[in-house]
């Protein structure tokens, strides 16, 4: 009998022969390391009762295929026509291998370390970008990359081979009196708060930078991944069972990863770090990020209030700020404040949590023609913004539908105080000329904006021996512009629907499909013929097949 | 003659409530009764293959292959051989000593087969905890129309329950090693016989029930928690690193159960939504639900629990071999466990009956209890679905740490009579696993949400 534990296995080599063809010395490493430790499986090495290490791996797979035809209002916009021209319909857009590699040591569970790094290769991605010649507005937004040629940037975490270390921390907590002290140092993430999708709007806005680039190139990566360690020490201190203090110290600023210009799910063709045309380099944030949390845990709340107080650079940023000459480059805003409070109570059974923050001199959505130029660092419209979000986590039993399944919802709010740097800069209408006519579709902030999101993730336990079956299902929607830079494009609405099966607790199977949806219009008036609102997906509707197992 | 010993009993127990007079503790109780002081019936039963309770096992007993402190108790009656096996064929014989489950297993496997041993009634307490039980037997009482406790702590309440409730609590509330940490090992062996490991575990468990001294009221004014636990995951490697912590209180109506979350991916503690009742735990395969841990662990507002009386009957007892010295690997044998490894001893159990309260929904219609009368934790219990029908049953060995007097009843397995799995929970016998008394107690704060992080990486 052909069992289908043997099918696994068969695609466990699949996916790593496959792979191995081609390869360099970096993947037959890993296809070595695989193959040993195969009998073995899991670690956690043994080694005395003090001392405990464990080195897990985990092996993912993606195939992505574009399932949309070209829509000539963003294929024919030179700002954004080399993502949309790079892949046809149904053409690979990842075949991606991805490794994720964790080691930890511990003494005594009190002291120890923490290393992890990842690897990726992908031949969806050759060396060179695409795009169309016949796109309008190409005098304004010349093809990004001399030649076509990707830059190393890309060409690294895109085609790869190439691989990075991600965290590198020690940890130690040390107990005084009835108090305990952890203290973490070293390249980590943090990340704070109550928020469910997303930080745009949370108290945890740029405090780790993170890394769409993979999230998107490559489904399946976790958070372990996607939110980049930085250099920082932090401290959680546990006063009482009621009262405990977090602080954070950055030594190192990073900023966000987001799909680079000219790759499939680039926001526009110019943007950021890989870009050779008509680019400088960016404005960068500085070490220095410093925060303090305090945590309530009071016997009347039944719950948990949090206290916080931040100042950090941006680790988004404004992407492509005029320069001069037609030049742009990404400037990021430096001592962004914030202080918040959020709350945390399960109420009918759900886990209800709930954020509200106020940001001084945090970065507006600005005119994407100007800037403050040299003197003020190129830097566009700052102000006071308030931030909220509210959410709730449910889980539900058997019922007629599913065996189990976990509904998440989360609504975002954000207003503008008041605008107190370079006003004249501000997209918004009353401030900038171009945003009396047409404002929405040019991405002119609103005074408020709103989002929501929702999933439902029914799950049928045990549909065959050893395997569970999830159907996760997501929509989110946005409504508005936000004043805040980065803050969600109105009508911008992303969903996905597909099915995960787990097997033997080890393997995960992904099938899903995202779909977007966007204000998209003609727009006569403008060199380029069109106007997006958002980053341009709106015929990038895509089908992921993902296989991931840990070893 | 199934229910005998409970109408004797029942006559009896008219008897010693009479006697108990008002507020007092009841005549069997006290010394010189029929009673031990935790409720169980001292002598021998009848036929003499139930022996009189004498204190359990002693310093004494302790097997000369045990290391202390090695988080593995050897077998004290390594010497024995079994009376006999009871095996589909011979099944009739015993047949009003065994759980539907255990029947429905015999009939269902040609391999299945039930070793039984010499019985010992091998649970000893410490004075501290009896004279707790014997304040409980004066001072308990159900309040919240069953679903909450008072006036009690660091014992079982009710040493003689007169219901079903107070008997649930009692076994919510054994004697069950506190405070400790250990390292198990959890599984599902699916319907193809393939084992599926699902969580190396490193957990401390902690009962202020148990291990504040103050008494009821004070312990009311700290939480008033009868269980906690803090779960660290050290494999499979994609759960290794998360962590959750959850308390579980005497007032399950005005305190329900906390539970908090920690990604090690998303690198945050979250407050749990509630998971309670029947929601399947896929971790265990789908086969038990959130109030099944340990047989039963949750709020009793769903089910109408009737106390039925004792009955003789054959519960898993003294399983040092399965669940400190036997490796996965040789206990998880396609469609159960190993016969090899599994000691069953005849012991009087209390039956609890529970049937699904009207307009309550819940995926199982009845449920019924065997839970050994010297509230060891150990025994059995048989889950009815849609129709009636008999379609789950679990078991929860007893193992006794003889050094410490302390009762330990950890491990437990779950079979899926319907969909041919079963599940094997907090087994002890891999490399590097283990159960440790921490009679210093823990850390300052290990019982709280946010030490979670810390335990997870």
């Amino acid at each position: 009998m052909f069992s289908y534990a043997v099918s696994i296995d068969l695609l466990e080599s699949a996916c790593l022969i496959r792979f191995k063809a081609g390869s360099t010395a970096l993947f037959q490493w890993a296809f070595i390391l695989i193959l040993f430790t195969q009998p073995v499986r899991a670690f956690p090495v043994p080694a005395g009762r003090d001392v405990r290490i464990s080195w897990n791996n985990s092996l993912r797979c993606n195939r992505a295929v574009r399932m949309q035809k070209r829509d000539p209002l963003i294929a024919s916009n030179a700002a954004y026509d080399q993502g949309d021209a790079l892949f046809d319909r149904y053409a690979a857009i990842s075949s991606r291998l991805d490794l994720l590699s964790e080691f930890d040591l511990s003494y005594r569970e009190r002291y120890g370390l923490r290393v992890t790094g990842a690897a990726w290769y992908d031949t969806a991605y050759g060396t060179h970008g695409r795009d169309n010649p016949a796109a309008l507005g190409a005098g304004a937004a010349p093809s990004s990359y001399v030649d076509g040629r990707f830059t190393p940037y890309v060409r690294h975490y895109y085609k790869g081979p190439w691989g990075e270390l991600l965290d590198a921390f020690v940890f130690g907590s040390f107990d005084a009196g009835q108090t305990v002290w952890s203290v973490k140092a070293g390249r980590h993430a943090l990340v704070w708060g109550e928020s469910l999708f997303g930080s745009a709007h949370a108290v945890s806005y740029s405090q780790a930078p993170s890394d769409g680039l993979k999230a998107l190139a490559s489904p399946g990566a976790s958070a372990k991944e996607t939110a980049l360690p930085l250099n920082q020490v932090s401290l959680q201190t546990q006063l009482s069972p009621e009262l405990s203090v977090a602080a954070q110290l950055g030594f190192e600023w990073r900023p966000n990863r987001i799909a680079e210009g000219g790759t499939f799910f680039g926001a526009g063709d110019g943007v950021n770090e890989g870009p050779d045309v008509n680019r400088l380099s960016p404005v960068k944030g500085g070490s220095g990020d410093a925060g303090l949390g305090l945590y309530l845990r009071p016997a009347w709340l039944d719950g948990m209030l949090g206290f916080y107080v931040r100042r950090f650079d941006d680790k988004g940023g404004w992407l492509a700020q005029a320069a001069g000459g037609g030049l742009t480059r990404a400037v990021y805003a430096r001592d962004i404040g914030l202080v918040g409070v959020t709350l945390s109570k399960l109420i009918g059974g759900a886990s209800v949590g709930a954020e509200f923050s106020h940001r001084s001199g945090d970065p507006l959505v600005s005119d994407a023609a100007a800037s403050a130029g040299a003197a003020g660092g190129y830097k566009g419209a700052r102000g006071d913004t308030w931030h909220g979000l509210l959410n709730a986590v449910k889980s539900f039993g058997p019922g007629p539908l599913s065996d189990t399944s976990v509904l998440s919802a989360e609504v975002a709010w954000s207003g503008l105080r008041r605008v107190t740097h370079e006003p004249q800069l501000y997209r918004a209408r009353g401030y900038l000329a171009s945003c009396d006519t047409s404002s929405n579709l040019r991405g002119c902030a609103d005074k408020e904006f709103m989002s929501l999101a929702l999933s439902f993730v029914p799950t049928w336990l045990q549909v065959y021996p050893g395997v569970d079956l999830d159907m996760p299902l997501f929509f989110s929607r946005n409504f508005g512009n936000a004043p805040s830079n980065g803050g969600g494009s109105d009508g911008f609405t992303a969903y996905k629907a597909g099915f995960t099966a787990k097997a033997y607790a080890r393997h995960q199977f992904d099938l899903a499909y995202t779909g977007y949806w966007q204000k998209i219009g003609k727009a006569p008036d403008s060199v380029f013929g069109s106007r997006v609102l958002g980053a341009p997906y709106k015929d990038k509707g895509w089908l992921s097949f993902t296989y991931q197992f840990a070893f | 003659m199934k229910y005998a010993t409970p109408l004797l009993l029942a006559l009896f127990l008219a008897g010693i409530t009479r006697a108990a007079g008002p507020g007092g503790l009841p005549q069997a109780l006290r010394p010189g009764g029929a009673l031990t002081p935790f409720g169980a019936e001292k002598a021998a039963n009848s036929e003499g293959s139930i022996p009189a309770y004498t204190g359990g096992l002693q310093a004494a007993d302790i097997p000369a292959d045990f290391q202390k402190d090695s988080g593995r108790w050897t077998d004290p009656f390594a010497g024995e051989k079994p009376l006999f096996s009871i095996t589909a064929k011979n099944m009739g014989e015993y047949v009003g000593r065994l759980s539907e489950t255990s029947k429905a297993l015999l009939r269902q496997y040609p391999s299945y087969r039930m070793d039984v041993y010499p019985s010992h009634r091998s649970v000893a307490y410490p004075d501290r905890v009896l004279e707790n039980i014997l304040k409980n037997a004066v001072n308990a009482r159900l309040a919240r129309n069953g679903l909450a406790l008072e006036g009690a702590a660091g014992g079982i309440p009710f040493p003689v329950p007169k219901n079903g409730n107070e008997a649930m609590w009692n076994h919510m509330l054994v004697y069950n090693g506190y405070p400790a940490e250990y390292r198990g090992r959890n599984w599902y062996v699916d319907s193809r016989g393939r084992a599926v490991n699902t969580g190396d575990l490193r957990v401390s468990l902690e009962s202020k029930y148990y291990t504040l001294k103050a008494g009821p009221e004070e312990l009311k004014t700290r939480g008033n928690s009868f269980f906690e636990a803090a779960y660290n995951f050290t494999a499979p490697p994609n759960a290794a690193g998360n962590a959750a912590y959850s308390v579980d209180t005497l007032d399950p109506v005005a305190q329900p159960r906390r539970a908090w979350s920690y990604s090690a991916a998303s690198r945050r503690t979250r407050l749990s939504p509630d998971f309670s009742y029947d929601t399947p735990i896929a971790s265990q395969g789908g086969i038990t639900n959130y109030d099944e841990g340990y047989l039963f662990l949750g709020r009793l507002d769903m089910f109408d629990f009737k106390l039925l009386g004792k009955r003789e009957m054959y519960i898993p007892y003294n399983d040092y071999k399965l669940v400190f010295q036997a490796k996965s690997s040789q206990v998880l044998t396609p469609d159960h466990l190993s016969p090899d490894f599994v000691r069953w001893e005849l012991h009087r159990v209390w039956v609890v009956e529970a049937a699904r309260k009207p307009g309550k929904k819940h995926k199982l219609s009845r449920r019924v209890f065997y839970l050994d009368e010297d509230w060891s934790g150990a025994g059995m219990s048989d889950a009815y679905s849609r129709n009636d029908q008999l379609s789950k049953g679990m078991f929860m060995a007893e193992t006794p740490l003889y050094d410490a007097q302390m009762p330990l009843a950890r491990c437990y397995w779950a079979y899926d009579l319907l969909d041919h799995r079963y599940t094997l929970i907090q087994h002890f016998g891999d490399p590097g696993m283990g159960y440790r008394l921490k009679p210093g107690g823990f850390p300052p704060q290990t019982f709280t949400p946010e030490a979670l992080p810390n335990r997870g990486r």
